[in-house]
């Protein structure tokens, strides 16, 4: 396993401008190379050279494949997988036989559309019947019964068919039933009255009528939603009818947006074609092979390290370790390492979870929090079409971590649904949080063992500073930075110092030559740091502002003055910021004694098993997501801060598929 | 800073800057101008608030629908930042929530104009309409279904519109249509919303004053141009047209304005002094006609209050300031969004739907 970056070089490579396209297609193929214009590797040289003009707009091919994956969403079916994205297979495009058979697709689907939005207007209206009625809002209705002189049923829903109405025969009647809005009467009367409608003179059928009008306006409810349903079906199935195109095409389309992706990055002379990019040390055999197969051997081909090049130029990418790759996302987060300087991953997943234990430790609802996170990943597998709403597959696998975590930890501190079922292994925390003598331990031992973690753990961060630096060769910060040796060095003592203030029972500091030695000897070296810097800097050819002495030394007094509060009030901070994780854990065990006496005063039994298991819920939920978060915070502020700069470049290659990128899966 | 601004606005302060976080961004909206379908638009809109207009019209293909659920959704962020605040701030925001509730009043009061007075079938189109309460508890199918006007009025009783309706009596509206009864729900709803800033404690009222004198000021220049140039109202009548605060009202322009003859007025002239800017931009623009000038005033407004409100957004977040750039971008962004629904159904060009979106 590579704890720091992937190693890069910097390809340059000219080929015949007749290989191109397949020069272009063997790199998409292979999908390690991140261009870079060849422009800026010689500027001078850019104004002879040029660019091939593509055939169509940069964004047709994006524009309209986004046109064909709405299709596909509507039709519910998944856009096509990258693994489907042949280069070999690539047909040429003609975009405006494309774009008419999705305008023809889009054409017929706007059809269906009307027919819907039709629909939907009559569901309008017969809603308001429905409310109406069911609200019995007379007011607003005319309800009509009697029989018609002239006509049918049939003759009267085609008079009234630009209205809202019902028309019913109720079984055993003999009289229809129509419901109008009293508002259309001035249009609905005339068109009665031309079919002689004989109104029944019991006005009390009405409300009688109430119920069949409501199942009436219910039925079609349905019916309309039914037939609403079958629509959405017919939009399906006409999308279908053309599936295997639209495949092909969104295929076609990608292949050349993703080549046309390559060509930007192409540049010219008369008669070759000339690119540059980086790619892993790993895959630079593969790619020259590659290159030269697809050339026939005539190509040129220039390697550069990395080395040669400024830091803040070469992307960055790390090797994927699929068993950590919840916690790259937590570095993802962050920021990008910079080149050359250790991949934070493997020692975030050490820290991370073992924060979490400390603040989380029960066996129970460790296995809770793993269980969860089993069933979450496997159900989010089952069904990936649908969209994760709050905690995504990558949550659910840091779930199985943190369940394990705290299981773990819980067995250590003998800690299982809040009850001391077995031995701890360690020390009974509940017991010392409590107070019983039994242990050895009290809240200031619980304090004292995160206080030495939090060392731990920046003593852990300014390592590997120091390791970052030094392969930087960037020997004034590794000296004088306060993450670097001057800032550690005071650090170091600052511990020792307060461990032996505290030893005397907060009475007296060490005596003798340790205070000058450990804290005298930095503080002057501090002082140089900015007269040395500047001298750093003229060796190196810089143009500095001219200074006078007396400039120097108040920027040297200031300079001093800001890194002495920064180390002596960081350092602190950091350190006994680390408690939090103490206090959690005190917190965690509080809440539990907590439910356990309300158990108790429940009466046991059932109700007690119901307080303990909404007692467990809810801690799970609360401690759990606190846990969480806090741990991430003292990754995030008092561990990165030490060592991770986080001024890195995204390696980006243009590769067939989308996940091609900063985590590199080694090939075997 | 006062302990009273923190406790009043740090929690909103916070809860409005995420949704403000979470608004439409420039790539986004590039993006949706692209779009050529409805469907593109809303597969676009997928992780955005407005992510159920998607199942919308997969389940209606009804652009009157999407429309019906942006007016809600404008009405449920409103009630919120209302429920936000307490006291005379509570009441301020349901105050410029009522701005809401008078558009669905006069949309409803059009429905039984075109069905009880032109005799027009409306059909459907109350289904479209917001009927649930707003601020007031106003009936809204008492009103839609109202055999006549004078039941309107009844409905409106215990609001704050009974005296603006039953000021205008059945036959005016028959006679000369809806435009003096929708004015004066205009005029109705500023007001309010006046007496209510008014009680502000000071910052905040100064901040809003400012806001709505401004707002005052070029929606009455709006006015004068549309009404006084374009429909050539008479003085007296424009004076009635006119919403109160602001400077403009008080200027010898606008009375001299109201006494030139409607053939003779002149925009220029009007706005000289008091937007020496604006009167460039009117000028500039020729001969063209009351609604291009009028189109000018708007989109001069928009950019005075989008500098404004991007000002308050970087500035002292402990005031009103914040509910005020909310709304405001709330809005534009409603605004973007309809314009590309109508433009796309409609098969507006891609510039014609950025003319009028962004």
């Amino acid at each position: 396993m590579n704890v720091f970056t992937v190693p890069m070089k910097l390809l340059t490579a000219v080929v015949l401008d007749e290989v191109t396209d397949t020069v272009k297609k063997e790199l998409l193929r292979l999908g390690v190379l991140d261009f870079i214009q060849v422009s800026r590797l010689a500027p001078e040289q850019a104004a002879r050279l040029s660019v091939q003009k593509q055939q169509e707009e940069p964004g047709t091919y994006t524009n309209l494949r986004s046109r064909v994956e709405t299709l596909f969403m509507q039709a519910g079916m998944p856009t096509p997988s990258s693994e489907k994205l042949n280069p070999d297979t690539m047909q040429p495009l003609e975009v405006g036989k494309a774009k008419a058979l999705v305008d023809k697709v889009v054409g017929d689907l706007s059809t269906i559309r009307e027919q819907q939005k039709q629909l939907s207007q009559s569901r309008i209206r017969v809603d308001e019947l429905l409310r109406y009625v069911t609200e019995e809002k007379l007011q607003y209705l005319d309800i009509r019964i009697g029989q018609v002189g002239k006509g049918n049923d049939a003759l009267i829903r085609s008079r009234l068919a630009n209205q809202a109405f019902v028309l019913i025969q109720p079984a055993t009647w003999k009289d229809f039933v129509l419901l109008t809005l009293k508002r259309d009467r001035q249009q609905v009367s005339p068109l009665v009255e031309t079919l002689q409608w004989m109104e029944n003179p019991d006005g009390g059928l009405q409300r009688v009528a109430l119920p069949f009008l409501q199942a009436e306006l219910e039925q079609q409810m349905e019916n309309l939603g039914k037939a609403n349903a079958e629509i959405k079906e017919r939009i399906t199935l006409r999308i279908k009818e053309d599936m295997e195109s639209l495949e092909t095409l969104w295929c076609d389309l990608r292949l050349h947006e993703l080549l046309g992706e390559i060509a930007q990055n192409f540049s010219h002379t008369r008669n070759t074609t000339i690119f540059s990019g980086w790619v892993p040390q790993s895959e630079s055999s593969a790619l020259e092979s590659v290159i030269r197969a697809a050339a026939d051997g005539a190509c040129v081909i220039e390697w550069t390290d990395a080395k040669y090049l400024p830091r803040e130029e070469v992307p960055v990418a790390v090797e994927d370790i699929p068993l950590l790759r919840p916690f790259q996302k937590l570095v993802d987060n962050y920021s990008i390492p910079e080149y050359g300087t250790i991949n934070p991953t493997p020692f975030v997943a050490i820290s991370y979870l073992v924060m979490f234990g400390l603040m989380f430790a029960d066996a129970g609802q460790g296995l809770v929090i793993l269980l969860l996170g089993l069933l979450g990943l496997k159900h989010s597998q089952r069904n990936p079409q649908l969209k994760p709403k709050m905690i995504s597959a990558d949550m659910y696998r840091l779930f199985i971590y943190l369940g394990t975590a705290s299981i773990v930890s819980g067995v250590i501190f003998g800690s299982y649904f809040g009850f001391a079922l077995f031995p701890p292994i360690w020390f009974d925390y509940h017991a010392a949080v409590v107070g019983h003598e039994s242990t050895g331990r009290n809240v200031y031992s619980i304090l004292t063992i995160t206080i030495w973690f939090g060392i731990v753990i920046i003593g852990l961060g300014l390592v590997l500073n120091w390791i970052n630096l030094i392969r930087k060769k960037d020997w004034f910060h590794l000296l004088m930075d306060k993450n670097g040796l001057v800032g550690g060095w005071l650090f170091g003592c600052g511990i020792w110092a307060a461990f032996a203030f505290v030893g005397t029972g907060y009475k007296q500091l060490p005596q003798g030559l340790f205070l000058p030695i450990a804290f005298g000897l930095p503080l002057v070296l501090l002082f140089a740091k900015v007269p040395l810097h500047r001298y750093m800097e003229r060796r190196h050819g810089k143009e500095l502002e001219p200074k006078g002495i007396g400039s120097l030394v108040m920027d040297a007094v200031l300079e001093w003055i800001v890194d002495v509060l920064e180390i002596f009030s960081g350092f602190l901070a950091n350190t006994l910021s680390f408690m939090r994780v103490a206090g959690l854990g005190i917190a965690h065990v509080s809440l539990m004694t907590a439910f356990a006496q309300m158990a108790d005063l429940a009466g046991g039994g059932v109700a007690g098993i119901v307080v303990l298991l909404l007692g467990n819920a809810m801690v799970i939920a609360l401690e759990g997501l606190s846990a969480g978060i806090q741990a991430l915070r003292l990754n995030y502020y008092e561990f990165f801060t030490k060592y991770f700069t986080g001024r890195g470049l995204s390696y980006n290659p243009i590769a067939l598929h989308p996940h091609a990128g900063r985590q590199i899966i080694s090939r075997p | 800073m006062s302990v009273g601004e923190l406790n009043r606005y740090a929690f909103i302060n916070a809860k409005l800057r995420s949704r403000i976080g979470g608004m439409l961004d420039d790539q986004r909206l590039e993006n949706l101008l692209r779009c050529q379908s409805l469907d593109e638009l809303f597969n676009q809109l997928k992780d955005t608030p407005y992510e159920p207009l998607l199942e919308i019209y997969d389940q209606s293909a009804d652009i009157q629908r999407l429309e019906a659920w942006l007016f809600a959704r404008n009405v449920r962020l409103h009630l919120d930042v209302a429920k936000l605040t307490d006291g005379i701030h509570s009441q301020t925001v349901l105050a410029m929530t009522r701005k809401l509730e008078v558009e669905n009043l006069k949309s409803v009061v059009r429905l039984w104009f075109s069905n009880t007075v032109k005799h027009q079938n409306i059909d459907y189109r109350l289904g479209y309409l917001y009927q649930q309460q707003i601020v007031s508890p106003i009936d809204w199918a008492r009103i839609a279904n109202a055999q006549t006007y004078d039941q309107i009025v009844e409905t409106l009783s215990r609001t704050p519109y009974a005296q603006s309706a039953a000021a205008i009596s059945a036959s005016r509206i028959a006679t000369e249509g809806l435009f003096s009864l929708e004015t004066a729900f205009d005029r109705t709803w500023f007001s309010m919303l006046r007496s209510v800033v008014a009680k502000l404690p000071g910052d905040d009222r100064d901040l809003v004053e400012a806001v709505l004198d401004r707002d005052s000021d070029l929606k009455n220049i709006i006015n004068l141009v549309r009404f006084g140039w374009m429909y050539s109202l008479p003085g007296d009548k424009l004076r009635t047209l006119m919403l109160e605060g602001g400077g403009i009202t008080k200027t010898k322009e606008f009375r001299q304005y109201l006494e030139t003859p409607p053939a003779e007025r002149s925009p220029q002239k009007l706005v000289g002094r008091r937007f020496p800017d604006l009167a460039k931009e009117l000028q500039e623009s020729g001969k063209s006609s009351a609604e291009m000038q009028t189109l000018l005033v708007e989109q001069y407004l928009f950019r005075i209050r989008r500098k404004e409100f991007h000002a308050m957004l970087r500035g002292y977040p402990f005031n009103f300031g914040i509910i005020l750039t909310y709304f405001f971008l709330e809005e534009r962004q409603d605004t973007i969004i309809r314009s590309l629904i109508n433009g796309i159904h409609y098969g507006w060009d891609s510039p014609a739907i950025r003319e009028f979106a962004v």
